[in-house]
């Protein structure tokens, strides 16, 4: 029992490290871009959140922003109320459709949730006005090609985790 | 994919279709009259509609509103750089020895200047 849980606590500082590199990356790469996240670090989430439940995924969503946020100077910027928004809107969704849903299209959903709500917290608290609707569009369109992507990666590692020797 | 996979994928495209529609709607039905022409002569402004076409005659010069477009005609000066700076969609015309000018405004300007991520 307390070796489980002291692997599961490991597992999760891995995952959550994994989740601030990869988020890391992410930034580097959609420089160029300025709305634009590919949304790697969230393979982790979701690898999370299928071994290990609400909560670990929770710890590695907060571990994440909080992280990234001291690592980047990010903590007091109005924008990271958005990020966070858009972490929070996603995780509401994966936490209620994880048994729904197989990998692949809960990625999608959380993909498509994150930018519904940083969308409207932009409208809200930003920019109130309704041309942001055609950027939303856009932003949609790309998160739903990126949540695919990162589902499938998110599958396929979690395929190679249960064959192997993590136990769980 | 079961089902309930399906009816997630497809709730999501139709909402992404109903965005694009909305967006294209929104885009081309509000960016018309958010714009204005507001003329500047002598220390008095008047504000037009950058919609309505239409030629306003102030005696020195005409200033004819086309398609979004404004532009100067019939200076009285000779130089006539407000006539050659031909039609704009933004920005401004001058003529200085009448102490014209006339700016296409958006008609609401936000409180926020930019945003950063």
């Amino acid at each position: 029992m307390r070796r489980n849980s002291l692997r599961k606590a490991v597992f999760i500082a891995l995952l959550t490290a994994g989740a601030v590199v990869l988020n890391a990356l992410d930034i580097a790469v959609t420089m160029p871009f300025p709305y634009v996240r590919l949304g790697i670090a969230h393979i982790m989430t979701i690898v999370a959140l299928l071994l290990y439940g609400v909560r670990a995924a929770g710890l590695v969503i907060v571990m994440k922003l909080v992280l990234t946020a001291l690592l980047f100077g990010k903590l007091g910027a109005p924008g990271y109320s958005i990020a966070v928004a858009g972490n929070l809107g996603a995780f509401i969704f994966v936490c209620l459709g994880r048994r729904m849903f197989s990998v692949v299209p809960l990625s999608i959903g959380a993909a498509f949730f994150n930018n519904l709500a940083q969308s409207a917290v932009v409208f809200v608290f930003f920019v109130p006005h309704l041309e942001i609707l055609w950027l939303f569009a856009i932003l949609q369109g790309i998160g739903v090609a990126t949540g695919a992507i990162m589902g499938i990666a998110a599958k396929l590692l979690l395929e190679r985790l249960r064959h192997g020797n993590v136990n769980h | 994919m079961t089902r309930n996979d399906r009816v997630l994928l497809y709730s999501i495209a139709a909402f992404l279709v109903l965005i694009v529609v909305a967006g294209i709607v929104v885009r081309f039905s509000l960016k018309k009259d958010h714009e204005s022409v507001m003329v500047l002569l002598q220390q008095h402004t008047t504000i037009y509609s950058l919609n309505e076409d239409r030629i306003i005659d102030i005696g020195t010069h005409h200033i004819e509103i086309q398609r979004s477009s404004v532009r100067i005609t019939h200076a009285q000066c000779k130089d006539k750089i407000c006539e050659k700076t031909g039609w704009i969609k933004s920005g401004i015309i001058v003529c200085a020895p009448f102490k014209l000018a006339v700016f296409v405004t958006p008609a609401k300007q936000s409180p926020i200047d930019a945003i950063t991520y």
